[in-house]
């Protein structure tokens, strides 16, 4: 009995002692690092490879898409994330005269307007550029803060290290600056956010937000400058273990320094031409687009994209998002994103990039579906990569890269758009017709036939439409040359093909038909109240809601 | 501290060590009802002592005493009883109506006679249990309980339920922490309802403190049955039921039975090149024609194409089995009781869920006074279940058949542009398991080492491993992947995968018990008697779970993950560690009086920069005037009155700066900045809860057989939630969404009434007849910067209801203003109210809705009132008749289910005629798709989900003779039972309860599993 006791005691004792130690309370995650871990070589890479799920992830598509869809190279006709108010026409003006007012009823401004609050959840659309960028922007600040430091040691060839690092993280903040400041009416400059706990309230304009935006681009190319291609560099960037790029997204080879450097000059060129209407461009404003221009990207120059692992993943968007995979296919995939018929009808006849790339053998591929507005239909589907289209994949291991910043042909089209606006018409053609062979698009030459001045920029707005689809230029493009302004403005487009069903008008036939449409857009979005609410701007701030 | 604490138990220990004894003699008893059926786990104690028996399965007792002694034997729902010892006791105890003389132990820590109890505190005993109740004990529970939701929402096997003492204290859920005789477990869920031989809950923290932070949602303890000491002859019993489930469908249609598309000249509706809608020859069809759907488009034209109902080709009526036998007994130094149970269902889908529980209960006498119980369960359970999309099948055009087969396949997709799958077709290319093995361990050793002291220590463990397999075929070879690229899972070349999960909850528990009586221990002459409980808990909740996944599969066997070509993986963890002292006096002014305080202090692991102890107090008190007077009609008074203070702990490593991570394949791993930050300084969430309330017993003598005994049960209490962990969000431009934090508090408030009455009571008949109500509500009292917090379709606003619905209303006058004051119509003659109340643009057709940023309180999911109806009837002894009834009133449905039937036009509702203005009535669907708001809430899917349920009807008759097998059987019992047979409701979908549950995201129908109508019938031995 007494044994039994005293068991009883011991027992009770152990358990009290051992059970007690204050030092068993601190656990740690033992799967998630800590944020110190950033502060070593070992951390620090693989923070700067961690940007791509900031600046390549879901929200960067979703706002992506809305480019797309604003600049009517392709529709969604899904309210999903907003994308069908984004894109609501406001009126279309049937060849027999009828218009036809969208099925929502206001413009466009009014509708996304309507649902700028945190309460509309997935469908304020003017969250989606805004986060990514902004969150992208926090995480270069983030490396910039740990690149930057004094006392941060790499090993082996440091002075590479760090100046890769530094540069991703001006280019990328860079690149975050100019996306936001050529979509928003307004902006923060916070250049503290994520190492610190800092939030900046004063809201500047736009030009002002280009401004920074250039800014982190010429520090990035300074980082650049006078390095070369060794085998340091190569291993930072090659998809390999030290990389700071995922294998899937250097399918096309990785830029060099001086390629780098040309991006940046290209990304200042198309902040300049995006953000200022064509019809109030000056030669000087020319002139710099063309200086710009010519010490982009060249022939053979890479820019950053986005693919697939060879198994068909994408660890960074899973299996979803990119427009390759959210494309309508001839194979009967994707069914969110469509290619527009106003794409469509941009291509020349013979244009080998058409036959290659489009299909209508399934006859009507959508037609304003549930009614949701008739600028919602196409007798086309894009052909996947694997029946030897560009665009689109059936399995997605074929190698189809998303775009995720300029590319040769953009800056092809700039020197172009630049030359012809300086009435140096054969020279710009002649990077029309460049960027058409470098696209093997089997087209005559243009160049040197003696075209108007009138004709060399159709051929270059044809050209942009065609060689930039899903190239992120669309939306911008069709704001500078005033096709999304309200017609008393001098706005609208004449002429587009609209699928119009039959019952529409006079109409007694599913066709095809020239119709006058009426976008009526946003010129740049308000600043989302999911900012806002919690980041009211300051007395001193610039409007943040368009008028 | 903890060496007082350890320095008084050695003291006592040792001052207690020259007990004595003296003569016994041995008592062997049964102790049954007034029927003679046994009483399983009455309590026999030696009056004055601490010496006692538990009567087993059989009611059968032993127990050593010394001669003369008076036994007083105690069982819930019966009215206790004084006897003298002798050899041989035959005990009955007559049914107890009010309630009111269990003996309890949870929340008051030490058993006693629930007459003297300062809290609440409800009882349910294994009798009460409706027989219908067949898969898990929440089942069990459901409407028995004043104040406990007990929200099943699924009929598919295995489902689990939401459980809610009284109201919702944090954001997170507040699921009860449950306990399995004293020791703290993961949940209800997979343990054994045939075993049962009580269940005690209390609701909040005024009863919770005393288990610490974790208490603050209420407790809910089951005690398992035992065997009883020298019991002779085993007790066997063997029962079996087999049920028939159907799905509950509702009372109306949910799709349309006509539609508006265009057809050609014989009717035949056509697709978008003029062709009648025809499937290809892989079963893929094209998309209807329905355009030009303009204002005067009406809904009418009968389908000429066979059309199929999608609910019954897709669920099936449903056969399950449900087998238990137990085998209890004991020994002069120990007692058994064995349990098996074996329980296999079919899902109305297709597939099986089994479940085995093995249990053994085992005490043994070490010696004089110290006493060792082992109480061991062990779970096997499995299924193989595919539940298939709800959505599709619900949504499938009318025509679309799915059992047809094309090509020897089942197509994986019905319709190329809106990508609708084939429900049925996925059973073809998926297959899946899960595996669970639970063993639940409890090991309690007890000294009394005198009148004074009692020492216990409990430890528990609960070890949990799950194995999930799933598999989707190579589909190459399907047509529908050859020529569409269409497949079900990951990857048309196959994927297999398997999670693996293991969890384990340790529980230990020691604890000191010091009783006094002044008179008795001390002569001084004052009736007070205290007791003292000083405890020690420590726990320790370790999860590890990883998973791995192979993609493309080759074309032969086996299916395994080493024979795919690529590979994938990762894993999870969760460890949380708490521990903490209590002290718990109580004082009594014999039967009239008392009084308790508790003390709780605890440590919580992930403490950062916070590593201090979270101190919970506790103080409850009662009184009983009926001691003061003595009344042929009242017979029980008890007031009572508590306050308790408990909470929820930061989840595990929400205290420690982590940054996210992932892997890119090919390259490695990456380091990014989380969605949202945790904290360093997060604070324990904390409830603090005042209960008052009464017991009374009623016996009204009116009559010799009618209300011969009334109880009642009120209860009122107010609670406070404060520093509830959720994010505190960011600007987007801080990098993150925000950073968890201490940002919201609750309050809340309600009362509870339970009402037993003895209706009529003879010798041929009784009647029983049992009542609970509850109000339950919650209110948000403060958010993070006043700001609201958006959570899908509910927006936590300050001063409104938790949970509430928040969305756009349509208009119902024309002189309808936003919340600026604007006036939303500025041409009145343009628009007109509708047959159904609400405006209508008269040149569009469409419905007029508030804009998307003037959104308003749409409805409330939570019930304004529950009640619960339970009648027993008992004739000629052996036939019992019972039925329970439970109302859930005032609460709303937001039927999301039928919203996305109007985006695609194929709600019932685009039949319905509708008209405004000079309009003629006609089911016109460009007003009905108007109010589909692509599935942003609307005010017009808020239905009214009050519901009143059948939700148990039983017939049972026990034969105690029957020819033949008298020699053999003790007793046999044959049941007839149903559940949710009927209900009445306007709910238009298929079943209110099958809504969304959780605090903020309670109340929608999204295409849930509709719950089951049952029946069962069953057959009961015992040998």
């Amino acid at each position: 009995m007494k044994n039994n006791i005293f068991g009883f005691l011991i027992l009770s004792t152990i358990l009290l002692l051992a059970s007690c130690s204050k030092t068993s309370l601190d656990l740690k995650d033992p799967v998630s690092p800590t944020i110190s871990s950033v502060n070593s070589e070992s951390g620090v890479v693989p923070f700067a490879l961690g940007m791509w799920t900031k600046f390549a992830g879901a929200d960067y598509w979703i706002a992506a898409h809305n480019h797309s869809i604003m600049g009517d190279e392709a529709f969604i006709p899904w309210g999903n994330y907003g994308w069908r108010w984004a894109s609501q026409v406001f009126k279309i003006t049937l060849p027999d005269g009828t218009v036809v007012t969208n099925p929502i009823g206001p413009a466009q401004k009014i509708q996304l307007q309507s649902t700028n609050s945190r309460e509309a959840g997935e469908y304020n659309t003017f969250q989606y550029e805004w986060t990514a960028m902004y969150y992208t922007i926090a995480s270069a600040n983030t490396l910039l803060n740990v690149a930057k430091a004094p006392s941060f040691t790499f090993s082996g060839d440091a002075a590479t290290k760090q100046k890769v690092l530094k540069a991703w993280a001006y280019w990328w903040r860079g690149w975050a600056y100019s996306r936001i400041g050529s979509m928003y009416i307004a902006g923060v400059v916070n250049n503290l956010s994520g190492a610190s706990n800092y939030i900046n309230n004063n809201f500047v304009s736009s030009a002002d937000i280009i401004k920074e935006a250039n800014a982190n681009l010429d520090s990035a190319k300074t980082v650049l400058t006078g390095m070369t291609t060794n085998s340091t560099y190569t291993s930072m960037l090659d998809g390999s273990s030290t990389s700071i790029v995922p294998a899937f997204c250097n399918k096309n080879g990785i830029p060099s320094p001086d390629n780098w450097s040309r991006l940046c000059n290209t990304m200042k060129a198309r902040n300049l031409l995006v953000n200022k209407k064509t019809k109030n461009f000056t030669t000087a404003d020319w002139l710099e687009v063309q200086n710009l221009a010519s010490t982009g990207l060249k022939s053979g120059d890479v820019t950053f994209t986005m693919g697939f692992t060879s198994d068909g993943n994408n660890d960074i968007v899973g299996l979803f998002w990119t427009p390759s995979i959210m494309l309508s296919d001839n194979n009967g995939n994707g069914g969110w994103l469509f290619c527009s018929e106003r794409l469509i009808q941009e291509y020349k006849t013979g244009d080998a990039r058409f036959t290659r790339n489009f299909i209508s053998d399934y006859g009507i591929v959508l037609m304003n579906p549930r009614s949701r507005g008739i600028q919602y239909g196409t007798v086309y589907h894009a052909i996947d990569a694997e029946d030897g289209g560009d665009f689109t994949t059936m399995d997605n291991t074929t190698n189809v890269q998303a775009y995720l910043a300029p590319s040769y042909e953009e800056n092809e089209l700039m020197l172009a758009e630049a030359k012809i606006n300086q009435n140096n018409i054969d020279a710009g053609l002649t990077h029309v017709d460049n960027v058409r062979s470098y696209q093997k698009a089997s087209l005559t030459t243009v160049s040197g036939k003696g075209l108007t001045l009138a004709l060399a920029k159709e051929e270059l707005r044809r050209e942009r439409r065609v060689a930039l689809f899903l190239r992120g230029t669309a939306f911008y493009d069709a704001r500078r040359w005033n096709v999304i302004a309200p017609v008393a403005d001098g706005g609208g487009r004449a002429g587009a093909n609209i699928l119009v069903p039959k019952g529409y008008g006079t109409y007694t036939t599913n066709a095809i038909r020239p119709c006058f449409m009426e976008y009526n857009y946003m010129d740049y979005f308000d600043v989302p109240k999911n900012e806002l609410d919690f980041n009211p701007s300051s007395a001193t701030s610039v409007p943040v809601r368009q008028q | 501290m903890m060496k007082k604490i350890l320095m008084g138990f050695t003291f006592l220990i040792l001052m207690g060590l020259g007990s004595a004894m003296a003569q016994n003699i041995a008592v062997k008893g049964k102790v049954t009802t007034d029927k003679g059926e046994p009483i399983a786990g009455a309590s026999i104690q030696v009056k004055s002592s601490t010496t006692g028996a538990i009567a087993g399965v059989d009611g059968s007792f032993t127990i050593s005493v010394k001669k003369g002694a008076k036994l007083t034997v105690v069982a819930v729902g019966f009215e206790s009883k004084e006897v003298t010892a002798a050899p041989n006791l035959d005990i009955q105890l007559a049914q107890d109506i009010k309630f009111l003389s269990e003996v309890v132990v949870t929340g008051v820590g030490v058993a006693r006679d629930k007459k003297t109890v300062g809290i609440d505190l409800a009882t349910l005993s294994s009798k009460d249990i409706p027989k219908s109740a067949t898969a898990s004990i929440e089942q069990a529970l459901q409407g028995k309980i004043a104040g406990a939701q007990v929200l099943i929402n699924s009929g598919a096997p295995g489902s689990g339920a939401d459980i809610v003492l009284r109201t919702y204290t944090s954001l997170g859920g507040s699921y009860p922490l449950i306990l399995l005789d004293g020791i703290q477990v993961y949940d209800l869920y997979s343990l054994d309802l045939s075993n049962i031989d009580r269940v005690e809950v209390i609701k909040g923290a005024a009863g919770g403190t005393l288990y610490g932070a974790q208490g603050g949602n209420g407790v809910i303890q089951i005690f398992t049955k035992r065997g009883s000491k020298n019991s002779g002859k085993p007790t066997i019993t063997v029962g079996t039921k087999y049920t028939s489930d159907n799905i509950l469908t509702g009372g109306w249609p949910l799709v349309n039975q006509f539609h508006h598309y265009q057809t050609d000249a014989t009717g035949y509706i056509i697709d978008n090149n003029g062709k009648p809608v025809a499937p290809d020859a892989n079963g893929l069809w094209p998309q209807p024609s329905f355009v030009n759907t303009d204002i005067n488009t009406v809904n009418n034209k009968p389908f000429k194409e066979a059309t199929y109902n999608h609910l019954s080709q897709a669920f099936n009526p449903a056969y399950s089995s449900n087998t238990n036998i137990s085998v209890s007994g004991g020994a002069e130094k120990f007692d058994y009781a064995f349990t098996g149970s074996f329980f296999k269902q079919k899902n109305v889908v297709r597939n099986y869920f089994d479940r085995t529980n093995l249990t053994l209960n085992l005490g043994v006498e070490l010696a004089k006074h110290l006493t060792l119980r082992s109480n061991t369960q062990l779970i096997l359970q499995g299924d193989d279940l595919l539940n298939g999309s709800r959505f599709d099948i619900i949504q499938s055009e009318n025509y679309f058949d799915f059992t047809k087969m094309y090509k020897g396949f089942t197509p994986t997709t019905l319709i190329k542009e809106a990508g609708q799958r084939n429900p049925l077709s996925e059973f073809e290319q998926h297959e899946r398991y899960s595996k669970t093995n639970r063993m639940v361990q409890g090991f309690n050793l007890n000294y009394k080492l005198n009148k004074f002291v009692e020492l216990d220590y409990k430890y528990g463990i609960d070890i949990w491993n799950t194995e999930n397999f799933d598999y989707y075929k190579n589909q190459t070879a399907v047509p529908q992947y050859i020529s569409n690229g269409y497949f079900w899972g990951n990857s048309g070349k196959g994927s297999v995968r398997d999670d693996y999960n293991r969890s384990t909850y340790q529980n230990s528990l020691a604890s000191l018990i010091l009783k006094t009586d002044f008179e008795k221990d001390f002569h001084i002459n004052l009736p007070i008697t205290t007791v003292t409980q000083v405890s020690y808990d420590w726990r320790k909740d370790k999860r590890h779970s990883f998973w791995v996944q192979g993609t493309e599969l080759p074309a032969f066997p086996p299916v395994s993950i080493a024979n795919t070509n690529t590979r994938t993986g990762s894993e999870g963890a969760y460890e949380f560690v708490t521990y903490g002292t209590m002290i718990n006096q109580m004082v009594d002014w014999g039967k009239i009086a008392g009084a308790g305080f508790t003390l709780r202090s605890d440590y919580s692991s992930a403490f950062g920069q916070g590593s201090k102890p979270f101190t919970f107090p506790r103080g409850n008190i009662y009184i009983r005037p009926s001691q003061f007077f003595t009344s042929d009609f009242i017979s029980d008074i008890k007031l009572r009155g508590a306050y308790g203070e408990a909470g929820v702990q930061p989840g595990a490593y929400q205290r420690q700066s982590t940054i996210g991570s992932g892997n890119f394949q090919g390259t490695g791993v990456y380091l990014a900045i989380p969605g949202t930050l945790n904290n360093p300084a997060l604070r324990v969430q904390v409830t603090s809860e005042l209960e008052i309330g009464s017991d009374i017993a009623i016996t009204p003598k009116i009559s010799a057989n009618w209300f011969k005994n009334i109880g009642l049960t009120y209860n009122y209490y107010v609670r406070q939630s404060k520093d509830i962990i959720d994010q505190a969000p960011a600007p987007i431009s801080f990098g993150a969404g925000g950073q968890v934090d201490n940002v919201i508090s609750l309050k809340s408030h309600g009362m509870e009434l339970s009402l037993d009455v003895a209706v009529y009571k003879s010798n041929k008949f009784n009647w029983n007849f049992g009542y609970r109500f509850s109000n339950p509500k919650t209110e948000v009292v403060s958010t993070y910067l006043g700001q609201p917090v958006i959570k899908g379709a509910y927006a936590l606003r300050q001063g409104q209801n938790l949970g509430v619905f928040w969305g756009q209303y349509t208009l119902n006058n024309l002189n309808a203003v936003d919340q600026n004051g604007t006036k939303y119509i500025t041409n009145p003659a343009g628009f007109a109210i509708s047959s159904y109340g609400n405006v209508v643009d008269i040149a569009t057709g469409k419905a007029v809705l508030s804009s998307s940023n003037d959104k308003a309180l749409m409805g409330d999911p939570n019930p304004k009132t529950i009640m619960n109806f339970i009648n027993n009837f008992t004739i000629m002894n052996n036939l019992s008749i019972s039925f329970q009834v439970d109302w859930f009133n005032g609460n709303q449905i937001y039927n999301e289910t039928r919203q996305w039937l109007y985006r695609d036009r194929r709600s019932v509702d685009f039949d319905m005629p509708v008209s405004w203005g000079n309009k003629a009535a006609g089911a016109y669907p460009v007003y009905y798709n108007s109010l589909y708001n692509s599935v942003s809430p609307t005010s017009w899917f808020v239905e009214d989900g009050s519901f009143v349920r059948l939700r148990d009807v039983s017939v049972s008759y026990t034969a105690t003779k029957i020819l033949g097998f008298i020699n053999v059987f003790k007793s046999a019992t044959f049941t007839l039972s149903g559940r949710n047979l009927w209900t009445k409701t306007k709910y238009s979908g298929l079943d209110p309860e099958s809504v969304s549950t959780g605090s903020v995201g309670r109340g929608y129908d999204s295409f849930g599993f509709p719950n089951l109508k049952s029946l069962q019938c069953g057959v009961n031995f015992t040998f």
